[in-house]
């Protein structure tokens, strides 16, 4: 369904942007976004090894139709200003741009308009030192949060990279992490992580205690399967990628389960449309097909981020090269159930 | 009257399909603009040919040899039925079996009958990380070199004096000996022919002096290679490498023109390499791609085609256009793609007959309109 | 207490019904049994399989690899380095070889991965499953045309590769059974899928199209009636030429090379004997593959068979990264440094040459394959910083000052143990000779017996006894 009507509150879907694109009008494997005003968003593309097509993609998305790639960066490779294994992007208060390498170890810092700045970061257990970087975030103090991913941590570094502190052990108990990934910090400075492998988003406090933890790990309707993004928006609702399960899990603030968002793509993007229209056997066939259904639905969404200007929430459908918007409604009039 | 000199052929494939209508661009035709609202080359970079036709413009270094009547375009090439899959479509090309899946390479059929004995085992040298399944015949020795050919051989990791110690211990063990079976002996035959063909294509650079500078990428290199061995002497007369990808789906045009400019400036540097070495005569080059690419664009880049383009350079081609540039109308499109109208065994033909002096038919499978792009002597 | 012999059993066992094992592995599991390890190979699902979603978290575009490597391969290439089922694994190659369909023409590595794992669920299991899931796996039906092959249009491409490739061989059928049997399959389809711009591809399912298929009576193999796909599969198995063509196979791809299949009518296997026990435990089990499995390892003919095969080039890579470890996590470049060494040896995996699938024993062997085989190897075990080889080192350290012939023996012994020829180990024993003694007694003659460790392994990897299984 294009409109979810819940708990009081409604998800409408928007509109999708992009497709599967080494370069240029798409993405490929887009793992990562951050909002930027106004109507900007940065977008990792993870890539692959095929045709290294990872990079960073500035793009505006207006409404639907409005989307223009504005500038491409941090390409495949490994000199400064490059990355192997992009993994997260995060913006400080300067709009600078700050990129995960989840391989080479090291935090890329760009300007808003993509030109590099400096990067820093290296490979070890030590505090300060990286096995995996993964998601990113900043604080309202301007402190970057680093997903220490392989080892089982999260540091904080100043928007300089030098290191402030870190917590997190590696193991199952309450107050530890297995591989952890997304990141985010709500306006209460709350830390909210998709510890991946353990099947659950931890809610901690800015010293890392621990305040509660939204969904766990299983095979029930409800369970998380391997979480990989979160984001929180201006009510405090959660949204977390459940991405082995191929959902946007919705909660409330406290942890209780919404809904859950499943992809609606029934409209294929912009840029789609040009690959469709370029190619009349594409076209041929999907004319053929019994359904389109699968085309809508997430395929391992990876992550998610609200766009507070505008009460969008903004879906990286890794698999699929593009993104699921929805619109956080809250000027929804329902109309009556016995039409 | 110096000796003739046995015809070589060196074989470019251009791999991922290559834009025909960004490499031959039919400027004059409204259709070519209508089709490419996003990826078209603008009019006043285009390097005209004649009042229709104009080459990529990074294609300058490629120019003086069309000028001098040395290179041949061959328009509208591929087979019927294209299949759009660069492996299906490949292996057609590499095996000239379009309605089986062929294991035998056409450059492997010329090779086992160039050197039917098999005495040279670097008849056929190909650069590239594995065996192309051109070149690819049972039996049928191919010299591959996989990164650059100063560093070819066996145990590279090795380093100084004591690889060749380790080498002659290697030589060693796989010397023939009584009583240790027929695998254990063909292997170290294998071992020690695997050997001596690196001994022999190794001398090559140490041999190979130029005042040509190859421009930086991949290609160049490969085609340096392929000069230091030819310049050689070692009695090649087939080699394959090849460059890309050309599978532009995505921002076409900036990739698009780096992979012409490195092509046409390695090609040209190659033939100016080999023109000093009074080594250019004998050869002649094939550049073809597995397919063309869909005449309308996909708002950055273009998707899987058919009917391509094809390359002969050399001193012994007549330069010019072969055949016709296939009709952009939209009736006449297979697909939303340019319909191939001159067969590919065609071209492997003249250059198989006209120039290698073998018989064909019994290569390419069966006989096909040939155009006669080598001049007769 | 574990000797030596049974180390070298062990090893023996690792390597044909898996890709080999480090010796600490060898140790465990040669401490349990032969017969015990047997059954633990035979029964997968007690030990973890590899871990897909670490695959997808760290090469995405593995899941959906379409018609171009290399991802195909690093999929196929993550799962053969990190499961701890290897014969699972190995069967999915072994089906693999004998269901030999490629990219070539599917041009899509989705549906070929799909494939393989089906294989992996179904290759331990029922024969006649396995045919009927074969019949109806897309990426099949799309290699051999059964999507077109109609009720008014028979195409035979799928019925004849049924009959001479995947279940009797030639000899065995007339004409007439491949028309027939063809008619049988008309109506096994797929249905159209979503294509695969702009968003990556979609799986194709099979399809049956009853308005398709050929309901008419049919004659095949002596039996007559209005058969479908699955009857035919069914008399298919019956036939004891069945039984004797999938031993034929596992004899050749477990036990010894033997010709390639076409040869197969005219020239009798190397060792008759053997074929028949594995096909009566075939016919007499009810095609049970679990049962034919047991058989044939725990059969002398099997044990007896140490390093009389040439190693196909998925194996020499596999066990080699299997043994030097720092494989697991996939590294950027995974594809062309690992994933496709097996391709560029002349085994394409996921693409075959042909439905004949691949030429093995020494035809795996040429100028070009036999250097990028020795030249991969060396590399490996001479990264005196990988685990694997770090291991080695601290084992032979752990001995203590060793003179040349023990210095050999020792290498020769983790590397296998590997049996070599009196020529070969002479070669060695100079090599050995040259540094003297191998000591550990300072830095600087730690740091010089680390080398010579290297290149002593780099030596045994070059030498053609390692080049057998």
């Amino acid at each position: 369904m294009l409109t979810t009507v819940i708990a009081g509150r409604v998800y409408d879907f928007s509109h999708t942007v992009g497709r599967n694109a080494a370069a240029g009008d798409g993405f490929s494997y887009p793992c990562a976004i951050a909002p930027a005003s106004p109507g900007m968003l940065y977008v990792v593309s993870r890539g692959n090894e095929t045709n290294y097509g990872s990079r960073l993609t500035k793009v505006f998305v207006g409404a639907p139709g409005e989307e223009k790639v504005l500038a491409e960066f941090c390409r495949y490779g490994s000199n400064p200003g490059q990355a192997l294994w992009p993994n997260s992007v995060a913006l400080d208060k300067q709009g600078r741009v700050y990129v995960s390498d989840d391989w080479l170890n090291r935090i890329a810092v760009f300007d808003p308009d993509g030109n590099f700045i400096e990067q820093w970061g290296t490979a070890g257990s030590g505090p300060g030192e990286f096995d995996g970087p993964a998601g990113l975030a900043f604080d309202a103090d301007d402190q970057l949060y680093v997903v220490d991913s392989r080892n089982h941590r999260v540091q904080v570094y100043t928007a300089d990279g030098k290191y402030v502190s870190g917590w997190g052990s590696h193991g199952r108990g309450p107050d530890q992490l297995d591989t952890p990934w997304g990141i985010h910090i709500d306006a209460h400075g709350a830390v909210y992580v998709a510890d991946w492998k353990n099947g659950r988003v931890q809610k901690r406090d800015r010293n890392g205690q621990v305040l509660m933890q939204f969904g766990q790990a299983g095979d029930g309707p409800r369970d998380l399967n391997h979480p990989t993004g979160v984001a929180v928006d201006t009510d405090g609702d959660v949204y977390v990628t459940d991405w082995g399960n191929h959902k946007l899990r919705i909660y409330r603030a406290d942890g209780d389960l919404i809904t859950s968002l499943i992809g609606d793509a029934q409209w294929l993007s912009k840029w789609g449309q040009q690959s469709i229209d370029a190619n009349p056997d594409m076209a041929k066939m999907r004319r053929r097909v019994k359904s389109l259904e699968p085309e809508w639905r997430f395929y391992y969404p990876t992550a998610v981020a609200f766009d507070a200007e505008r009460d969008l929430i903004i879906v990286a459908d890794c698999q699929r090269g593009r993104l699921q918007i929805y619109k956080k409604d809250r000027n929804y009039a329902v109309p009556q159930a016995n039409l | 009257m110096a000796e003739k000199r046995e015809p070589v052929l060196v074989v470019l494939q251009l791999s991922g399909g290559n834009d025909y209508l960004n490499t031959v661009i039919p400027y004059a035709n409204s259709l070519y603009w209508e089709n490419r609202p996003a990826v078209s080359i603008p009019e006043d970079q285009i390097i005209p040919i004649d009042q229709a036709l104009g080459f990529h413009p990074s294609m300058e270094a490629l120019k003086p040899f069309y000028d001098a009547g040395d290179v041949a375009v061959m328009h509208g090439v591929g087979y019927a039925n294209s299949p759009r899959s660069h492996f299906r479509s490949m292996d057609i090309w590499h095996t000239c079996e379009p309605d089986t899946v062929g294991t035998e390479g056409w450059l492997g059929r010329a090779l086992r009958d160039i050197d039917p004995n098999k005495e040279n085992v670097v008849t056929g040298v190909s650069f590239g990380p594995s065996m192309y399944r051109a070149m690819a015949l049972p039996g049928v020795p191919v010299a591959c070199v996989s990164g650059d050919l100063e560093t070819y051989g066996m145990l590279p990791g090795i380093e100084g004096q004591r690889r060749q110690k380790v080498l002659e211990r290697f030589k060693n063990a796989y010397a023939p000996a009584i009583g240790l079976g027929a695998v254990m002996d063909y292997m170290g035959q294998t071992g020690l022919d695997s050997m001596s063909g690196a001994d022999i294509l190794k001398e090559a650079p140490q041999r190979y002096q130029s005042s040509v500078t190859y421009p930086d990428s991949k290609v160049a290199r490969k085609l340096r290679g392929v000069a230091q061995v030819h310049t050689a002497d070692l009695g090649t007369r087939i080699f394959y490498l090849d460059h890309g990808s050309f599978d532009t789906h995505a921002s076409q045009t900036g990739e698009h023109a780096k992979l012409w400019r490195e092509v046409s400036e390695g090609v040209g540097a190659f033939f100016t390499d080999l023109r000093e070495h009074a080594a250019a005569d004998n050869v002649v080059m094939l550049i073809f791609t597995e397919f063309g690419r869909r005449v309308h664009d996909n708002g950055s880049g273009t998707d899987h085609g058919a009917g391509g383009v094809a390359f002969a350079i050399g001193g012994a081609v007549q330069g010019g256009m072969y055949g016709e540039y296939p009709s952009l109308k939209a009736e006449a499109l297979t697909q939303g793609d340019l319909m191939p109208n001159q067969d590919f065994r065609g071209v492997y033909t003249t250059l198989l007959e006209d120039w290698l002096e073998l018989d064909a038919p019994s290569i390419v499978g069966g006989t096909f309109e040939s155009p006669a792009f080598i001049a007769k002597a | 207490m574990v000797d030596n012999h049974d180390i070298g059993l062990m090893a023996h066992l690792m390597r044909r019904a898996g890709f080999g094992a480090p010796r600490e592995e060898l140790e465990r599991r040669a401490a349990k049994g032969y017969e015990a390890t047997v059954q633990e190979l035979i029964h997968p699902e007690n030990s973890e399989p590899a871990d897909e979603y670490a695959l997808l978290r760290y090469q995405p575009a593995a899941l959906l690899p379409g018609g171009m490597p290399p991802m195909g391969n690093v999929n196929w290439m993550f799962h053969m380095v990190n499961t701890q089922r290897p014969l699972e694994e190995k069967m999915a190659l072994f089906w693999h070889h004998v269901f030999a369909t490629g990219n070539s023409k599917v041009d899509n590595y989705d549906q070929l991965l799909a494939q393989i794992g089906m294989f992996r669920q179904r290759g331990m299991g029922n024969y006649r499953d396995l045919l009927v899931a074969s019949a109806k796996d897309p990426a099949m039906i799309y290699w051999l045309d059964n999507n077109e092959n109609h009720k008014d249009a028979v195409n035979e491409n799928w019925g004849r590769e049924l009959l001479e490739l995947f279940s009797m061989g030639q000899g065995n059928y007339t004409e007439k059974d491949v028309r027939e049997a063809s008619r049988a399959f008309t109506g096994w389809t797929f249905s159209v899928k979503i294509p695969r711009l702009p968003y990556g591809r979609f799986p194709w399912a099979f399809e049956y199209v009853a308005e398709d298929h050929d309901d008419g009576e049919k004659e095949f193999l002596g039996h007559t009636g209005n058969f479908n796909g699955e009857d035919i599969i069914d008399i298919v198995v019956q036939q004891p030429a069945c039984g004797r063509f999938v031993a034929r196979h596992l004899y050749n791809f477990f036990v010894a090379d033997e010709p390639q299949v076409p040869s197969w009518k005219i020239t009798p296997s190397r060792d008759e004997a053997a074929v028949d026990a594995l096909a009566t435990t075939f016919q007499e089990s009810g095609y049970d593959m679990q049962a034919v499995l047991t058989t044939l390892f725990t059969s002398d003919f099997f044990k007896e068979a140490c390093f009389t095969k040439v190693k196909s080039p998925a194996e020499l890579v596999v066990g080699t990264l299997r043994l030097v470890g720092g494989a697991e996590i996939p590294r950027p470049d995974y594809g062309r440094e690992i994933a496709l060494q097996p391709t560029y040896m002349g085994q394409d995996l996921l693409n075959p040459p042909s439905v004949e699938g691949w030429h093995t024993g020494k035809e795996w062997i040429n100028s070009g394959s036999l250097m990028s085989r020795i030249n991969f190897v060396a590399d490996m075990v001479g990264s005196t910083d990988l685990p694997g080889v770090r291991d080695m080192i601290r084992r032979i350290r752990a001995k203590g000052s060793l003179d040349p012939e023990a210095f050999v023996n020792s290498c020769l012994d983790l590397m296998g143990p590997l049996q070599v020829g009196t020529d070969t180990r002479q070669e060695l024993l100079e090599q050995a000779r040259e540094g003297g003694r191998l000591a550990w007694d300072s830095a600087d003659e730690t740091e010089a017996s680390v080398a010579r460790v290297g290149e002593m392994l780099q030596l045994i990897v070059a030498m053609r006894e390692y080049q057998f299984n």
